[in-house]
């Protein structure tokens, strides 16, 4: 379990930051509740963005880890696409996660109406966005929801399983975060 | 209640990247706390032996003293995780992808011609069950399709969960083609008395009421 290096490079990431954790898919529940644990900390607010987790999963998960997600709204891209859907007050559902403009806006007013000045957004995961979509369209969404991070000063976690990332985004991907923390080895 | 043990056999020098594959199944196994060995015979051949593994990818599940085996392993992840909206999600992610790189060995993209991508497809689907594949329309411009299909199967019951998995392999294959995301949505279907099951692929729109999003987050964070 990665517990103290996760610790430890958030510390090392200071304020605000945009960074690529690569976790193992068989650690994916330790190592997410982990970040969330530490992310969540000192009245963070903040937003979760689901790509292939159903929202209803996720909420299973984490009410069995301490992270307080009554601060945390989430943006379920998923539930939709296979027809299901329950309303609940934190959550908003989209179509599908192919709408990336759709996304970009949502994720975009989500933030703009999160209260106090400590804030987050994770985006769970590269992997599955990679697969419904295709390099170009990823490249100008990372572009864009990296640009909107940093000019918001948010703390901004993307999780990728594994290293199953088109080279060439994988390459872009670089540029685009300060720091990529691989614990998936 | 059984307890369930689930062996997955691949082989690292000629199949390495099987657990990357099917990294989300395996992690869901062991979320599920099914205890999961994956096992590279190539580094364990006493295994290999010990199990009577002829070939691979290979998947055992073992539920007390009741052993299932598969070539292969998505009938055998199907039977395992798709009993949970996780699960689903999983399952329709993994078609995706198999629809997408499917598409991607058969070059789909530089094919813009109706008749030769039908033909194609056609060549592609017999092997996995399907026939009588025609693909109705096509439009690149506005990325936009209407295929209809026949599924071989045995137990009829079967065929609302295969066309589901079906949806999501189409919306994967149709994605490289139109080289723009789209998904497939299924508009006959043979479970419902119809001749064909018929999809219809294009861009998914946001449907119903447009929610006012920051008052969401306002209301749900106080």
């Amino acid at each position: 379990m990665n517990a103290g290096k996760i610790k430890e490079a958030l510390e090392e990431l200071g304020e605000d930051y945009v960074a690529l954790f690569i976790i193992n898919a068989r650690e994916y529940l330790e190592t997410n509740m982990t970040i969330l644990r530490n992310i969540t900390k000192n009245d963070a607010t903040g937003i979760y963005v689901t790509i292939n987790r159903p929202y209803d999963s996720l909420k299973k998960m984490l009410q069995q880890s301490n992270a307080d997600t009554k601060r945390i709204f989430f943006i379920d891209c998923i539930t939709k696409t296979l027809g299901h859907c329950e309303e609940a007050e934190n959550v908003l559902y989209l179509e599908s996660s192919q709408n990336l403009t759709g996304l970009s806006i949502a994720i975009a007013e989500a933030i703009k109406a999160l209260p106090g000045e400590n804030k987050f957004l994770i985006l769970d995961s590269l992997t599955a966005l990679v697969i419904y979509n295709p390099a170009g369209a990823i490249s100008k969404f990372l572009h864009y929801l990296t640009s909107k991070m940093r000019m918001l000063k948010l703390r901004g976690i993307l999780f990728s399983i594994g290293k199953e990332v088109d080279p060439k985004i994988a390459e872009q991907l670089q540029q685009f975060v300060d720091k990529v923390i691989d614990l998936g080895e | 209640m059984k307890t369930r043990e689930v062996w997955i056999f691949y082989s690292g020098g000629t199949e390495p990247e099987i657990p990357t594959l099917y990294a989300e199944g395996i992690a869901y196994l062991h979320e599920n706390r099914i205890k999961t060995h994956v096992i590279d015979i190539d580094k364990n051949p006493e295994f290999a032996e010990k199990f009577k593994i002829m070939a691979t990818p290979f998947l055992l599940i073992k539920e007390g003293k009741e052993e299932h085996r598969y070539i292969g392993l998505v009938d055998g992840l199907k039977k395992l995780i798709s009993n949970d909206l996780l699960g689903l999600s999983i399952l329709h992610f993994l078609g995706f992808r198999d629809g997408r790189m499917l598409a991607r060995n058969f070059d789909l993209s530089k094919q813009k011609e109706r008749r030769e991508i039908e033909g194609i497809l056609k060549e592609m689907l017999g092997p996995r069950g399907i026939y009588d594949f025609k693909l109705m329309e096509f439009d690149v411009i506005k990325a936009r399709a209407e295929v209809a299909l026949k599924l071989k199967i045995e137990n009829e019951g079967n065929i609302k969960a295969l066309c589901k998995e079906l949806s999501a392999f189409l919306g994967g294959i149709f994605t490289e083609i139109f080289g723009m995301g789209v998904m497939a949505e299924e508009k006959r279907c043979m479970s419902c008395g119809d001749e064909f099951c018929e999809f219809e692929i294009k861009e998914r729109v946001e449907r119903g009421k447009k929610e006012n999003i920051a008052e969401m987050v306002r209301r749900a964070i106080k």
